[in-house]
């Protein structure tokens, strides 16, 4: 199926009120709002992460292809559940405890939502329990934290610790401060210094659904 | 020895091996940017390896290839007996901050806390058995002063030194009044001519400014600043909030501050106005909330941690010798209080020397700067909130941006071949630009349709201007704009303005926009509803303000609504000094702001997506951003 250019460059550019339109015209429709979703949104958020990721796209541009991709999925997200739409994997996201920084959160699970995954956010300020239950209850793969401060970082080592005993499960750390070397130092499985470099580490460690 | 390369010149060392290069170049008073407190995380300590032999610090030795080899200078020491490395300019840190004591304030009413009584008092008779102490009361309210007296022990042994030698001239009372009691700070026999000062400190993160004044009349008599030692061992407030949660961090961090900042300031003062430690009698600091509790040895490991609440708002005043400051030992230490953790008696002192309470209608007061604090007032209300911008305007963080000091790029205007003009601080060849220069700098590239509006370069316009040039690191590489030719600068080397520096810029503007139309929006009023807009902070002061318009960092409000008061919380501090009503004004100011604390409102994650664009994203009626080109 071929892809919608003008809704692909309208994610791309971030116009937000232009991919409301073009979703919303095929929802008027009863058209596949699906497969705008799938033939053309994601894959435009994918090259905005990518060229992010080779540093041709910079924060800002990010965030706002991000904003408008979330503003045609809120459309879209009804269709989604009732269609019964089979995720790739399922993980969990959240700042960690005493950090409320959830900017970059917020886009690394839309990344992670455009690459097919079911992502469980938890918000902000989350403790070690609070990622532990949305493994045993809900069923995540893998545990994202991101922190933005240098003094909360440190709370990654206790997470870590926290997921000792499920070697099955990865921790993947990021946000600013964080650094490759610090996720080593610790011991996380996973690190990634954007977002698209998220989606890779997950694509690594958690092993796709059939 | 260890050659070091400067960026102008060289330096030999005396150098023993197995030290740490961080250590051997603070000693020889090179010191470089340890802010992460040698952690080994952040890059500020970077040196280059040129020739010899160096280790790691857990003793593998470094090997290299013929090229010299970048590494972080706190994890490297030397292990041969001489050596080569060369010493970027970013990685030094600078010791002589830019003087930034200048403000204005509202008309001051001199009428100090420090009050000076001379008097004789006659000699008792058996008649008339007064004490000492009781002479001197007698003596004052013949004055009509009859607020009771403190006395301490050691100011009626110079009490009773003075009356028992008592020449014909009388004797001298200097003393500290408060609305209801006098607390005496020195007493001395009014042949010997004393002078009364007064000391003002704004403590900053970054910067610290002081001021000595005459309690006489009120005049300025010396100025200077410095920056704040602190930030060898961490730069920002939250790697300082880590840093003193223990005990002997905090104790670090406290003797950083007064002993060798402060009272570093305070020599050279009294060196200029050629007066000594004895003849001041009051200190007035105003910081930031962290930094005030810092410098009274308070903890604030609760500042960061949420609810962000600190130990106390409103200080209680102290002795210089408790406080550790080279003053009258007596000299009282008022610390201004402060509203929250991320609200400082900075922002108190600011709203209390521009006066912004009594302005009619609405006024958004807002501190350009790291912390980036903002203040609705409307009819007697203040609702304030911190925005967390970063230090870009400081010109951190930024390829090439300085402090504004000497040799920096202060202004720069572009036609359509590229620069214009450009103004270097003090004249002489450019060594970097600081922040009010890249504000010029995004928002002239944006008109001259060099820059889109997220941020990114026309590289077809650079490359036919010659003005395109590749940055950044090998697995990093980076579009940058040729601002001025190694031909032209300090250094020789090109100065650059990256594609990632315009993004960082594009950050921080967005968060302070974005923090001041959630408080508009939260007060229910919006920007046609604003009356005067305060600038405050030394940033301000360079600031082009048709400039910052155009990029989006302040609104389009017709010119006369700004104000730009400089320094406040120096002004609040020298206020402090000089009005004796301004400390109960101070405290019943810091009681009145509602905090709003952004992370708590969804709107202002929103507001800054939309604020991230040049000058922001409105109406997305905006152009396509130029198409990205891989580096090649
Ligand atoms: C917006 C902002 C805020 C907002 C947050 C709003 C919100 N809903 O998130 C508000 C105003 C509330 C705020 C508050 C504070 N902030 Co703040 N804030 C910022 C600011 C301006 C931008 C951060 C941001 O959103 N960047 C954009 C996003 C997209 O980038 P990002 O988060 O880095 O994410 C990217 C990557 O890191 C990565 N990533 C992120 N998470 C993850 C997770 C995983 C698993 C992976 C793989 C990758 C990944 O992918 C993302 C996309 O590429 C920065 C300064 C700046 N100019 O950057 C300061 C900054 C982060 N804040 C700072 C501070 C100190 C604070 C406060 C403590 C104090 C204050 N008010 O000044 C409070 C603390 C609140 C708390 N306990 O968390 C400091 C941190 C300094 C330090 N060394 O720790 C900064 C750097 C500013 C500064 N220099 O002073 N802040």
């Amino acid at each position: 199926m071929a892809r919608n250019e003008e809704l692909y460059n309208a994610v791309a550019a971030g116009k937000r009120r232009d991919v409301q339109r073009i979703v919303q015209e095929c929802l008027d429709r009863e058209g596949d709002a699906l497969e705008l979703l799938n033939e053309s949104m994601i894959p435009a958020m994918q090259e905005v992460g990518e060229k992010f990721s080779r540093g041709e796209a910079f924060i800002p541009e990010m965030l706002v292809a991000a904003r408008a991709m979330q503003a045609g999925v809120n459309l879209i997200e009804p269709i989604l559940v009732k269609s019964g739409h089979k995720a790739t994997g399922k993980v969990c996201i959240g700042a960690v405890k005493g950090d409320l920084h959830d900017i970059g959160k917020n886009l690394v699970a839309i990344m992670l939502r455009s690459a097919g995954y079911e992502v469980i956010d938890l918000g902000t300020d989350c403790d070690v329990d609070k990622f532990r239950e949305a493994v045993e209850k809900q069923g995540a793969q893998a545990v994202l934290a991101s922190a933005l401060l240098s003094t909360t970082m440190s709370y990654m080592e206790k997470l870590v610790e926290g997921f000792r005993d499920r070697p099955d499960i990865p921790v993947i750390i990021g946000g600013a401060p964080v650094t490759e070397e610090f996720a080593e130092q610790i011991g996380a499985a996973g690190y990634g210094k954007d977002a698209g470099a998220a989606v890779h580490a997950v694509r690594r460690l958690v092993p796709a659904s059939a | 020895m260890l050659r070091v390369v400067l960026g102008d010149g060289e330096r030999l060392l005396e150098a023993e091996p197995d030290r740490k290069l961080t250590g051997l170049l603070r000693r020889e008073g090179l010191p470089l940017n340890t802010r992460c407190g040698e952690r080994g995380v952040c890059r500020g300590c970077e040196v280059e390896l040129v020739e010899g032999e160096f280790r790691w610090l857990d003793g593998d030795p470094i090997r290299r290839g013929s090229e010299p080899l970048v590494v972080r200078g706190c994890q490297t020491a030397m292990a041969s007996a001489n050596g080569t490395i060369r010493a970027p300019h970013r990685s030094l840190l600078e010791s002589e901050a830019q003087i930034d004591e200048d403000f204005v304030t509202h008309e001051p009413h001199f009428s100090p806390a420090v009050r000076r009584f001379r008097f004789h008092s006659p000699l008792p008779g058996l008649d008339n058995p007064l004490t000492h102490k009781a002479r001197c009361r007698v003596a004052l309210a013949a004055q009509g002063e009859t607020r009771p007296i403190a006395w301490t022990v050691s100011a009626l042994a110079e009490l009773g030194q003075a009356l028992d030698h008592q020449p014909a001239e009388g004797v001298v009372l200097d003393c500290h009044a408060e609305e209801d009691r006098l607390h005496p700070i020195r007493v001395f026999p009014a042949v010997e001519e004393k002078s009364r000062l007064g000391l003002a400190v704004d403590a900053g993160t970054t910067t610290v400014a002081a001021l000595l004044v005459d309690l006489a009349d009120g005049r300025i008599l010396a100025r200077a600043s410095r920056y704040n030692q602190q930030i060898r061992r961490a730069d920002d407030i939250a790697s300082r909030i880590g840093r003193a949660a223990t005990q002997a961090g905090l104790e670090e961090l406290r003797t950083l501050l007064v002993e060798e900042t402060i009272a570093s300031l305070v020599r050279r003062l009294l060196n200029e106005a050629e007066a000594t430690p004895e003849d001041i009698l009051s200190v007035a600091i105003a910081g930031n909330t962290v930094i005030e509790h810092l410098a009274l040895g308070l903890p604030v490991e609760s500042i960061g941690r949420i609810p962000f609440t600190p130990v106390v708002r409103d200080f209680p005043s102290l002795t210089a010798a408790e406080a550790g400051i080279p003053a009258h030992p007596r000299a009282t230490v008022q610390v201004l209080p402060c509203v929250a953790g991320y609200i400082g008696g900075d922002i108190v002192a600011d709203l209390y020397a521009s006066g912004v309470l009594k302005y009619p209608g609405v006024s958004i007061l807002i501190d350009i700067g790291t912390n980036g604090e903002i203040v609705l007032a409307r009819e007697g209300e203040l609702l304030v909130c911190a925005t967390a911008a970063g230090p870009a305007f400081e010109g951190a963080g930024i390829r090439h941006g300085v402090r504004a000091a000497p040799g920096a790029i202060e202004h720069v205007r572009l036609g359509r071949d590229g620069v214009t003009s450009r103004l270097v601080i003090g004249g002489g060849k450019p060594s970097g630009l600081c922040g009010s220069a890249i504000v010029d700098f995004v928002s002239e590239a944006f008109r001259e349709g060099f820059l889109g509006p997220l941020g990114r370069l026309d590289l077809e316009r650079l490359r036919s201007a010659g003005l395109y040039r590749k940055a950044g690191s090998a697995h990093r590489p980076l579009h940058a704009f040729l601002l001025a030719d190694g031909e032209d600068t300090a250094s020789g080397e090109d100065i650059l303005v990256t594609e990632y520096d315009v993004a960082e810029v594009l950050k921080a503007k967005a968060a302070i926009q974005a923090g001041m139309r959630t408080l508009l929006r939260q007060a229910g009023t919006g920007w046609d509803k604003v009356d005067h807009l305060i600038l405050a902070g030394g940033f301000a002061r360079h600031l082009d303000i048709e400039s910052a318009i155009a990029l989006g960092l302040l609104p389009d409000l017709p010119r006369n609504r700004f104000r730009v008061v400089g320094n406040g919380s120096l002004a609040g501090a020298y206020l402090t000094l000089t009005e004796a009503e301004a400390l109960p004004s101070l405290r019943a100011l810091s009681r009145i702001p509602r905090v709003l604390e952004l992370n708590t409102v969804p709107e202002f994650e929103d507001e800054f997506v939309e604020c991230l664009a040049i000058p922001h994203l409105d109406g997305e009626d905006w152009l396509l951003s130029t198409e990205g080109e891989p580096v090649s």
